[in-house]
C-alpha cells in the first residue's frame, strides 16, 4: 500500500513540477492567472514530495518491509530514531530527501519572496522546477525508495552500524540545506540573467539565502568532521577524501561568493563574476553529488554508490552546466566594467581573497580528480592523500592569514591611513606578545613554520577584535573612559563578520598547534597499568561489559590524572551489534580545557588490549572556529536583515 | 547478568583471535608501536581500505606493514629506507604523499601556475584601475 501510494504522490509531483514549468513559460492569456497557477503548483509539488517523505518515513517506523529499501536500511529491533533518521542513511531516501529540500526551497521563496516582482519570481521558480524535476526524474527511474519486494521478509537487514549515531540525526539534512540551498541562489542569478537586468536587486533578494546556505552547509562539514574524529576509521576530523572534498568545493566557491556579493552590492563592480561564482556553486554541489554517488572515486564516506546512477546525475549536471554557462556567456556586462581599484580600497582585499578562494577550490578539484585522470589515461595508480593537500594549503593559508588581518581593517575604495597602520600596529605587538607566552610555556620548541602560521592566526583574531573598535583614543577622557566608551560603540553591523573571522583565526591555531603537537601512543595494557601521556597519567582500571538497545558494550575503564589529581574518567568501548554482528569502535573523550584525551580501543584479548591513546591539545579550536563562523555570519544575515 | 558478561568478554575474546600471521612470530600477538612507526603508517595508505591510513586501518594489510616497519626498525633502518621499501614493493598508490615524478608534475606544479595566473590577472586589472 505505502508503495503504491508513495510512488503516486511522486507521479503528482512530477506533474505538478511539469505544469509549473509549462504555465511559467508557455501560459501567456492572463497574468494574474499565470502566477496563481505557478505559486500553487509550487506549493503542491513541495506537498506531494512532503507527503511521499512522510509516508517513506512511516514506512520505516511500522518496518513495512514489503519496501525493498526499508528492508535493507531497517530492523524491526532497532532504535525509533534510527528508523526515522535511517530515511537518510541510504541513497534513495537522501535522494528523496534532496528533492524535498528542493520543493521546500520554492515553496519557501513562494512564502517569503512578497518583495520579488511576480515576473522574476516566475522565473525563478521555473528554473527551480527544472531542477527539480531533472532529480525526480532520477529518483523515480534509477533510485526509487518505494519499490516493493514479495515475498516480504521478516526482518530487515538493518541499517549500517557505523551510522548508528547521533551525527546521523543532523549532518545530512543540514549538508543538504546547504547543497540544495545553492540551487535557489543558482535560480536567481539564472533569472536575474534571463530578464537581462543591469540591476543589482537579485543579490539584495538572494543575500539571505546564500549566507543561510553557507551557514548549513558549514554547519554540515563541521558536525561532518567531528562525527569522522570520534569515529574510528573515518580518517580523523579532516582527511581529504573525496567526499570531504566534495564539500569543500562549494564551500570554498560559496563563501567566495558571500564576499563577492557584497562588492557587487556597495561598488557595482564584479557583476560577472558574482554570477559566475553563483553558478559555480551549485555546479559544485551537483558534482558532489555525482562523485559521491557514482562511485568513480572510492570513499569511506559514501555509503550507497552505483556507476548507473552517476551517468544520469552526470548528465543532469552537463545540462545544468552547459546551458547555465551559455547563458551566462551571451549576458556577459557589454562594456568593460569601468573599475578603479584603490590599493588599499576592501574592494581590492576581497578580489585577493576570492582569488585565493577560487585558487584553493581549483587545487581541491585538481587534487582529487589527479588520480582519476591519471588512472584513466596513462593506467598508473596514484594516491593524491593528506600530505598532498597539507603541503599545497601551507602557503595559501599563509596568503590568507597575511591579507584578511589588513583587509578587513580597510575602508571602501579606502587607502593607507594612519588609523589602519595604528590598527595593525596594535595587532601586532599583541600576536608577537602571545607568541611569546607560548614561546615560553612550549619551552625548548624553536620558532618554525607552525609557530609562524599559529602567529598569523593569532594575529587574525586580534585584527577582528580589534576592528571592532574605534581605537581613536581622545585624550580629554581618561584611559578607561576611552576602554568603556570603545565597548559602548561597539560596531554591531560588523560583529558577525568579524565575529567569523575571529572563527578562521581559531581554526588555523587549532589545526596547526593540535597537528604539530600531539601526542599520540599504541601501546599494549593491562588491568592496573599507567600510561603518561605529556603532563597527564591514564591509569587503566577494569573491563566491563553493558547491554544497549540492540547491541553490547564492552567497555574499558580508563582514570585521568593529572599532578596526581584525579580529573576524570575515560570509557571506550566496543560495540557489537547483535542484528547483523558488526563490531564498531566507540572512542573514548575527556574535555580537558580546549585540548582532547582521546583513546580508542583497538583489539582485545584475556590478557591484555591494544590501545591508540593521544593527547590532542587545542583541538576543540577547531570546531569552536567552525561554529564562530556560523554564528558570525548568521548573525550578519539577521541583522542586515532586520535593519 | 554476570553470567551474560562472561558470555559476552568470551565472545570478544573469540572474535579477536590474532591472524595466522603474528602466531607464526611466536612473540607478542599484537604491536606496540613507536612513535618512529607510527610517524611511517602514517604516511602510508592502506590499500585493502576505502582511503585510510596504515596507522588507523585495523586490516590484516596494515597489520603486516606495521609488523614489517617494527621489524625493520629494529634492524635500524631509517624512515626513508623503509618507506621506500614499501614503495617498491606496493607501488606508487601506497603512498600518501605522491612522490614527485614524469607524471605528477603537473599535480605538483599546477598550484603554482595557476596562483602565478591569478596574480598576472590581478595585477594587469589593478594597473588598468589605477592609471
Amino acid at each position: 500500500m505505502i508503495g503504491f501510494v508513495g510512488n503516486l504522490l511522486l507521479l503528482f509531483a512530477l506533474l505538478s513540477c511539469l505544469a509549473l514549468m509549462i504555465y511559467a513559460t508557455l501560459y501567456k492569456k492572463n497574468l494574474n492567472n499565470k502566477y496563481k497557477y505557478v505559486f500553487l503548483a509550487a506549493i503542491a509539488q513541495f506537498l506531494f514530495v512532503l507527503f511521499s517523505y512522510i509516508l517513506l518515513t512511516y514506512g520505516y517506523i511500522i518496518s513495512d518491509f514489503s519496501l525493498k529499501n526499508v528492508w535493507q536500511n531497517s530492523e524491526i529491533n532497532g532504535p525509533v530514531i534510527y528508523k526515522i533518521t535511517g530515511v537518510w542513511g541510504n541513497h534513495e531516501g537522501s535522494m528523496l530527501l534532496w528533492v524535498l529540500t528542493l520543493t521546500a526551497h520554492s515553496f519557501f521563496v513562494v512564502l517569503f519572496g512578497k518583495s520579488i516582482p511576480r515576473k522574476t519570481l516566475v522565473n525563478i521558480l521555473a528554473v527551480q522546477a527544472l531542477i527539480t524535476f531533472a532529480f525526480l526524474i532520477f529518483v523515480v527511474i534509477t533510485s526509487n525508495p518505494f519499490i516493493l519486494q514479495y515475498p516480504i521478509p521478516n526482518d530487515g537487514l538493518g541499517l549500517n552500524s557505523l551510522l548508528q549515531d547521533p551525527g546521523l540525526i543532523i549532518h545530512p539534512p543540514l549538508l543538504y540545506l546547504g547543497y540544495v540551498g545553492y540551487s535557489l541562489v543558482f535560480s536567481f542569478a539564472v533569472a536575474a540573467m534571463l530578464d537581462n537586468s543591469r540591476n543589482k536587486d537579485w543579490v539584495r533578494w538572494v543575500e539571505k539565502w546564500a549566507y543561510l546556505s553557507w551557514c548549513s552547509l558549514t554547519l554540515g562539514i563541521i558536525i561532518g568532521s567531528y562525527w569522522a574524529y570520534y569515529e574510528l576509521g573515518w580518517g580523523g576530523w579532516w582527511f581529504w577524501d573525496p567526499v570531504e572534498n566534495a564539500s569543500l568545493l562549494p564551500w570554498l566557491t560559496g563563501t567566495a561568493l558571500m564576499h563577492s556579493m557584497l562588492v557587487y552590492k556597495t561598488t557595482g563592480f564584479h557583476r560577472d563574476w558574482t554570477l559566475l561564482l553563483a553558478i559555480l556553486t551549485f555546479l559544485f554541489s551537483i558534482l558532489g553529488t555525482f562523485l559521491v554517488r557514482s562511485g568513480i572515486l572510492t570513499s569511506v564516506h559514501s555509503f550507497a554508490n552505483d556507476p548507473d546512477r552517476g551517468i544520469i546525475i552526470l548528465l543532469i549536471m552537463s545540462f545544468f552546466a552547459v546551458s547555465s554557462l551559455l547563458l551566462f556567456v551571451t549576458r556577459l556586462s557589454d562594456s568593460q566594467e569601468k573599475v578603479s581599484y584603490n590599493l588599499f580600497g576592501r574592494e581590492t582585499f576581497i578580489l585577493y581573497n576570492n582569488s585565493i578562494l577560487v585558487l584553493s577550490c581549483f587545487m581541491v578539484l585538481f587534487g582529487t580528480m589527479y588520480p582519476l585522470i591519471l588512472e584513466t589515461l596513462m593506467g598508473h595508480k596514484i594516491t593524491v592523500g593528506p600530505q598532498y593537500f597539507n603541503t599545497v594549503f601551507t602557503p595559501i593559508t599563509i596568503l590568507i592569514a597575511l591579507i584578511l588581518p589588513i583587509g578587513q581593517n580597510t575602508n571602501w575604495h579606502g587607502s593607507l591611513n594612519p588609523d589602519l597602520l595604528k590598527r595593525l600596529f596594535i595587532s601586532i605587538l599583541i600576536t608577537i606578545s602571545i607568541l611569546i607566552i607560548i614561546q615560553i610555556t612550549l619551552l625548548g620548541t624553536t620558532i618554525n613554520l607552525s609557530i609562524f602560521i599559529i602567529g598569523l592566526g593569532v594575529l587574525i583574531v586580534c585584527s577582528s577584535i580589534m576592528d571592532l573598535f574605534d581605537i581613536t583614543v581622545d585624550h580629554k577622557y581618561g584611559f578607561f573612559d576611552a576602554i568603556t566608551n570603545n565597548i559602548k560603540n561597539i560596531k554591531i553591523r560588523s560583529l558577525g563578520s568579524r565575529l567569523a573571522h575571529c572563527g578562521l583565526g581559531f581554526l588555523i591555531i587549532g589545526v596547526v598547534y593540535t597537528s604539530t603537537f600531539q601526542l599520540q601512543k599504541e601501546l599494549l595494557i593491562d588491568v592496573g597499568d599507567e600510561v603518561r601521556l605529556d603532563e597527564f597519567i591514564l591509569k587503566y582500571k577494569k573491563i566491563s561489559t553493558s547491554i544497549g538497545e540492540n547491541y553490547d558494550d564492552l567497555i574499558l575503564d580508563f582514570e585521568l590524572f593529572n599532578d596526581k589529581k584525579k580529573i576524570g574518567d575515560i570509557r571506550p568501548a566496543k560495540r557489537f551489534f547483535r542484528n547483523s554482528g558488526n563490531i564498531t569502535t566507540e572512542s573514548g573523550i575527556h574535555r580537558h580545557y580546549f585540548d582532547h584525551i582521546f583513546i580508542n580501543v583497538g583489539e582485545v584479548n584475556e590478557k591484555n588490549v591494544l590501545v591508540s591513546v593521544s593527547h590532542k591539545p587545542l583541538i576543540r579550536l577547531i570546531w569552536l572556529g567552525g561554529f564562530m563562523m556560523v554564528f558570525g555570519a548568521f548573525f550578519s544575515v539577521c541583522y542586515r536583515y532586520r535593519n | 547478568m554476570k553470567k551474560i558478561r562472561k558470555i559476552l568478554i568470551y565472545i570478544f575474546a573469540i572474535l579477536y583471535i590474532p591472524s595466522n600471521l603474528y602466531a607464526e612470530q611466536g612473540e607478542s600477538n599484537y604491536l606496540e608501536l613507536s612513535q618512529e612507526a607510527i610517524e611511517i603508517t602514517e604516511e602510508l595508505r592502506c590499500l585493502v581500505c576505502e582511503s585510510q591510513n596504515v596507522l588507523e586501518s585495523n586490516s590484516n594489510f596494515s597489520k603486516d606493514i606495521k609488523l614489517f616497519i617494527h621489524n625493520e626498525l629494529n634492524n635500524n633502518k631509517t624512515k626513508d629506507q623503509i618507506i621506500n621499501q614499501i614503495h617498491s614493493k606496493y607501488g606508487d598508490s601506497v603512498l600518501l604523499r605522491p612522490p614527485l615524478q614524469k607524471n605528477t608534475i603537473l599535480l605538483w606544479f599546477s598550484p603554482l601556475i595557476i596562483f602565478s595566473l591569478i596574480l598576472f590577472y590581478i595585477i594587469r586589472r589593478i594597473r588598468r584601475g589605477l592609471f
